[in-house]
């Protein structure tokens, strides 16, 4: 058997090939269809919201709703800190240790520096997620672009030490990124093991 | 006359639902389906300025949909895995995807990554380019994966190793 014949074989399982693919006229498509259409919260160049789908009873769909806004001090990319505006920011997901355990990755890091969209980290201790010494998180090819910030009293700027949660490159404001408290993170090291 | 965001999803919509219910039909239980597809086209739309013209479009939807599965992914084996902390039996075995052949299982037993890589290429049909737009990698990298996830495949469907020598491509030793 040459060693195409394998890759023929697997082209033939495709389950696809047996499975009935949805027309677009179909009802739930475009039910789908609008109801994208009327979600409002789509970003803006300067303020960023940002809302992921709560997540439903199925288990094997991930996701707990989310919302944050950012007002950036300057565009200079020099450092400026980061500040939310607490006007706009909601908090859908509710910051508990459940909550907290279902995220994917949490550290106790530096801001080391802060570029436009992207905020770097010096990673201490990885409580979830990787062991890289340092992390950027955002970023204008990554989907959602910019991280979160925490309230009010949660600065992000180059030398701040914070204990930060989120999933795949976002940080989670509301309680899931905080200013660095020993006690916080023995909590976070346990609930995340 | 320039065309409306709504006007520009529309016809993303129209392009990609589709080819990317397929491509969650192919790697996550039926129920799981239109969560998925939901999700991808919603980020989508938010993200909808960032997204790349014909014909990176669906590569780059791919992707979306990639880390979206992966996510739910991890959120199903935390699940499970509070389900045994809390009821200390073994947890409900996951829904099959297809029934077993020798092809699925032989796939099912390589790496994660490998299985993707593989799916990319043999059942969207993407080039290593597009496989590398799905993954964050370079075309480079997205090639040499997939090299390495068919022989890898070969061996696992019919535990014999390819050829060293092919007249379709030149092996690299790294």
């Amino acid at each position: 058997m040459s060693e195409f014949d394998e890759l023929r074989r697997l082209r033939n399982a495709d389950p696809v090939a047996s499975a009935s693919v949805p027309s677009l006229d179909d009802d739930e498509p475009q039910a789908l269809r609008e109801r994208i259409l009327m979600d409002t919260q789509t970003p803006t160049t300067r303020r960023w919201s940002r809302t992921v789908i709560a997540a439903t009873g199925i288990a094997s769909v991930a996701a707990a709703a989310i919302a944050f806004a950012v007002t950036r001090g300057d565009d200079s990319g020099s450092g400026a800190p980061i500040t939310p505006d607490p006007g706009m920011a909601m908090c859908v997901a509710t910051y508990d240790l459940g909550t907290l355990a279902d995220r994917e990755f949490a550290f106790d890091g530096t801001v080391e520096a802060v570029n436009g969209d992207e905020v770097t980290f010096t990673v201490a201790e990885w409580f979830r997620g990787d062991d890289r010494s340092s992390v950027t998180l955002g970023g204008a090819n990554m989907f959602g672009g910019l991280t979160s910030v925490g309230d009010a009293t949660v600065p992000m700027e180059p030398g701040s030490r914070l204990l930060v949660a989120g999933d795949d490159t976002f940080a989670w404001s509301c309680g899931f990124t905080q200013i660095y408290d020993a006690d916080v993170a023995a909590t976070w090291r346990s609930a995340l093991s | 006359m320039s065309e409306t965001r709504e006007q520009r999803f529309t016809r993303l919509f129209a392009d990609a639902y589709r080819p990317l219910w397929s491509y969650a039909r192919r790697r996550v239980p039926l129920d799981a389906i239109d969560d998925v597809v939901a999700e991808t086209l919603t980020i989508a739309w938010r993200k909808l300025d960032a997204i790349p013209g014909e014909p990176a479009t669906l590569p780059y939807l791919y992707g979306v949909a990639y880390r979206v599965i992966g996510n739910s992914l991890r959120a199903h084996r935390r699940h499970l895995r509070l389900l045994e902390r809390v009821h200390a039996e073994p947890p409900p075995a996951p829904e099959a995807v297809e029934p077993n052949d020798a092809v699925l299982d032989a796939l099912a037993t390589l790496r994660a990554e490998d299985q993707e890589v593989l799916r990319l290429s043999e059942w969207e049909g993407l080039a290593a380019s597009e496989i590398a737009t799905v993954l964050g990698c370079s075309a480079n990298a997205a090639a040499l994966r997939l090299s390495r996830a068919r022989a890898r495949f070969k061996v696992a469907l019919t535990g014999s190793a390819p050829s060293r020598t092919s007249h379709r491509r030149k092996e690299i030793d790294v």
